[in-house]
């Protein structure tokens, strides 16, 4: 595809009136070393190259995805586009202007360029460490997912702009088992980012923290259900304010009025003790973006600022009807999916309280260490989430391991529920399914304490 | 490079045994807002999943285009793999193709969606209804360096709608219902309207509920999700590595006699055929759970290797799935299941997170998003804040009973209600105690 074919295709499609196209075209590659029973199990890859065309008018659109790259195709797709309208063009000749852009998000050691012979030994130090750090592992699953993706997007205010991004994420997950019984953590370290993440980490450690609480949730209890105060433990915590707020205040909610934060700007919607921060522009952070899947240069916006709302996350298609700016915001899992308004770096900024403040004013509670993945319905923002091993709170000290809890309450309720923020912002990697499809975001936060949240548990 | 061209390449290049499952994806759908078609979109995607044998290793890549590259990628995972397989060659043989799949367009649909809004807009508290057609048309083609050519095609509707209302200051209420049908012609989008605004109403006089143990009758689409649960404690794969809670099950009852769940992909009147699977193995209909005692794991070509077994005809998209799995229904009615559990809960819908299952343990926790609460036979009102904390043994072990009409919420897993007893929930209330 060259620029000619790109002004071609966009000047058919809006022949007949629509006000604003777009096409995002992709070539991406994902490969996963896998290693089980201390063996490379799998190697997998999969290659995909497609394009996606799309019309606007008002807050209406329409899409065509393909894979044939003729284009015989893609003008016959073009011509479906514009079958749909008919009126008058209302945009001119169209002119694209070519741009790279690749300041946010780059490797300095490629995939390609890192030895494979290396990644499997890797992946055996992996199996190595946590088999030798306990009897009881009985079970080691890792891999090492690469991401590449080059991608151009062409728009009818004249953009053309080429751009990539790369991933690299290790993940292990560790069983251990004693008598029947059998438990696992999953954890994982990401980055936007080459191998250079080896130099960053230490898998050592990595390892064999996740092998100790592997076996503490093997000793773990179950607790009666009922309303609790909740200390989130920094880092993937924030998955409840991802699930219970983030959500809420993305565009395809806020512009339907489907969302609980509508209309709430400038208005308190939290505690003063949180700001909530969606940063694009982290340098090769998880979620971060060279440019979004509309072509806007990513930004750093503050939605919530000491408890008061002050941005959502808009894309082209709600700018119109929410009278709102684009945020940068707007991301998609492929070409065969819409791009819509989601999270990039998402995280609850650093407060001032100490973590053994949080613990001592507690009496009979819950320390969340490691949460499980969550769901929330944007309109009630009613969530809930899964703790994949949480700890008792007796007299401000943490005591027993838990297991099987479920945590449930709304976004507004949680929000106003924050109490206290400590300074030891941590943030995630971690995947997000939605409308567009599952994209890379981070989440973070520092260690929070939440007064009471309600538990499903069970007392056996 | 078209598929023919690519196989020689690999032959060329000392891949041998080279399989190529060619697999087109047609979609049209339509999202409405109200009475406006919010979104209009059509995929049109081939892809293809290449098995090949290299230094007497068989690995699948999965790939959307073909070319001289993939040769290099193909010689790397067949070299590093240790976990060595090595696949028979597949002999040319014949399958009769069942019937070609049209490329329709949903648009003919347009008028009932907004006959359909008519009727929910006429509730006083609805404030938003959301309804989504996807028509989808599936083609597989597998051929093979031995000139083996199969073809198997499939096609079916879904249609989903979400109704949205707000009683004066209270929080908004949503539900969402889905129905996945063969035939344009068994899609009631009107009675379905019907019955979500129905549903709606009931959850808008909410209330809290005391925690406790409660029967509970499950709707078809949370009993579609304990099925898909279930089916993931049998992949052949997770029984080899010891990693599932059913890996020493076969044979033995493990639930309720009153169970039965099977797999038909040959059915061509359920949402998912398929007449082989993508590594050419013949499917066939068989029990999955009989009676309550684990009849099948589910293979493919590796993992039925390494078990010393056959290929069950489960491999799909480059893992291991089924085809048209239904639990076989009872024979009571929705209604005659409300009588027959006099007090307890009915469970529309829920939130589970996935990390909220584990196939090691069983577990199944989460929160009801949409439920009633029934006191003497009879619907009372709906339920806030309630959480459950279960397993998949609790639930198949405690069935009263089954209800009588099989309902596919997704094109895999079709599922009737269920009614089981004694399962713990969390409520919103204090207990007295």
């Amino acid at each position: 595809m060259n620029k000619t074919n790109y002004e071609e295709l966009l000047n058919n499609i809006v022949s007949t009136g629509c006000t604003y196209a777009d096409i995002y075209k992709q070539k991406s590659k994902r490969k996963i070393y896998s290693l089980i029973d201390s063996k490379i199990d799998s190697i997998k890859v999969l290659e995909r190259e497609g394009i996606g065309l799309r019309s606007i008018l008002s807050n209406h659109s329409k899409y065509v995805a393909t894979n044939d790259l003729s284009m015989t195709n893609l003008m016959e797709k073009a011509k479906l586009l514009s079958s749909y309208y008919n009126d008058k063009r209302v945009i001119e000749n169209i002119t694209l202007n070519e741009e790279i852009k690749d300041s946010i998000v780059s490797a300095k050691i490629k995939h390609d360029d890192y030895k494979t012979e290396d990644k499997i030994k890797l992946l055996k130090k992996i199996d190595e460490l946590a088999r030798s750090e306990s009897p009881l592992v009985s079970q080691v699953s890792a891999s090492i997912i690469e991401e590449d993706n080059e991608f151009e997007i062409a728009n009818t205010n004249g953009k053309l702009i080429k751009s990539s991004y790369i991933n690299t994420r290790i993940l292990i997950r560790i069983y251990v088992k004693k008598a029947d019984v059998q438990e696992y953590i999953f954890d994982r370290i990401g980055s936007a980012k080459g191998y250079e993440l080896l130099d960053e980490v230490n898998i050592e450690d990595f390892v064999k923290n996740t092998v100790h609480d592997a076996i503490d949730k093997l000793n773990a209890i179950t607790i009666k259900g009922g309303e609790y105060p909740v200390i989130l433990e920094h880092g993937f915590g924030a998955i409840i304010f991802h699930e219970a707020c983030g959500h809420g205040l993305e565009a395809t909610h806020v512009a339907t009025n489907l969302s609980c934060f509508t209309g709430l700007l400038n208005k308190q919607i939290a505690s003063p003790k949180v700001t909530l921060i969606d940063d694009g522009t982290i340098k090769n952070g998880w979620g971060s973006v060279n440019v979004d899947d509309e072509g806007t240069i990513s930004s750093k916006n503050i939605l919530i600022e000491n408890g008061i709302l002050k941005s959502y996350m808009v894309d082209y298609l709600n700018e119109d009807v929410m009278k709102h700016k684009i945020t940068g915001n707007s991301r998609r899992q492929d070409y065969t999916y819409e791009p819509t308004s989601r999270m990039t770096n998402t995280y609850i900024a650093k407060g001032t309280d100490r973590i053994d403040d949080m613990l001592k004013s507690i009496k009979y509670g819950i320390y969340c260490k490691r949460m499980g993945s969550g769901l929330v319905n944007p309109t009630s923002g009613e969530f809930n989430f899964s703790v994949d091993l949480a700890y008792l709170i007796e007299d401000g000290k943490i005591t027993k391991p838990l297991k099987d809890l479920c945590l449930i309450g709304t976004g507004k309720e949680i929000l106003e529920r924050v109490e206290m923020v400590s300074d030891d912002l941590r943030i995630e990697d971690g995947y997000c399914g939605a409308e567009s499809g599952t994209i890379f975001v981070t989440i973070g936060q520092p260690t929070i304490k939440v007064s009471k949240m309600m538990v499903g548990g069970k007392d056996e | 490079m078209n598929s023919e061209e690519f196989i020689k390449l690999c032959l060329d290049n000392g891949i041998e045994n080279v399989l190529l499952t060619i697999n087109n994806v047609y979609s049209s759908n339509i999202e409405m807002h109200n009475d406006e078609v919010h979104k209009e979109q059509t995929m049109d995607v081939t892809t293809y999943t290449i098995k090949a044998t290299y230094q007497d290793n068989t690995i699948t890549l999965n790939t959307e285009y073909l070319d001289e590259s993939l040769i290099l990628s193909i010689k790397e995972m067949a070299e590093f793999t240790e976990n060595k397989t090595l696949d028979e060659v597949l002999e040319a043989r014949e399958i009769k193709a069942n019937k070609k799949v049209k490329k329709e367009i949903v648009s003919d649909f347009k008028d009932d969606l907004i006959n359909a809004y008519q009727l929910a807009k006429k509730e006083p508290y609805c404030t938003f209804y959301l309804q989504e057609i996807e028509y989808k048309a599936v083609s597989k083609r597998i051929v093979n360096s031995e000139g083996l050519s199969l073809e198997s095609n499939n096609s079916y509707y879904e249609y989903g709608c979400e109704i949205t209302s707000k009683k004066d200051d209270e929080e908004a209420v949503t539900d969402t219902k889905i129905i996945v049908v063969k035939d344009k012609k068994d899609l009631d989008v009107l009675g379905f309207t019907k019955d979500i605004i129905l549903t709606n109403k009931i959850h808008l006089d909410k209330k809290n509920i005391k925690s406790g143990k409660y029967k509970i009758l499950f709707r078809e689409a949370v009993v579609k999700d304990l099925i898909s649960y279930f089916v993931s404690m049998l992949n052949g794969n997770s029984v080899n590595k010891g990693i599932t809670l059913l890996k020493d099950s076969l044979g033995q009852k493990e639930f309720s006699d009153k169970l039965t769940i099977i797999e038909n992909p040959q059915d061509e009147n359920s949402p998912s055929t398929r007449l082989f699977d993508d590594e050419g193995t013949t499917t066939s209909k068989k029990e999955l759970l009989s009676k309550g005692i684990i009849k099948s794991f589910i293979y493919d070509n590796k993992s039925a290797k390494e078990a010393k077994k056959e290929s069950s005809g489960n491999s799909y998209n480059g893992g291991i799935d089924v085809r048209n799995v239904y639990l076989e229904k009872g024979n009571s009615s929705y209604e005659d299941l409300i009588k027959k559990m006099d007090n307890g809960i009915i469970v529309n819908d829920v939130m589970v997170s996935s990390s909220a299952t584990n196939i090691n343990t069983g577990v199944y926790t989460g929160e009801i998003s949409s439920g009633f609460l029934v006191e003497n036979g009879k619907i009372v009102s709906g339920i806030s804040n309630v959480i459950f904390v279960t397993n998949l043994h609790e639930v198949f072990n405690n069935v009263i009973d089954i209800g009588n009409e099989i309902v596919y919420t997704t094109s895999t897993i079709g599922a009737p209600c269920l009614l089981v007893d004694n399962i713990t929930i969390t409520g919103g209330v204090e207990n007295e105690d």
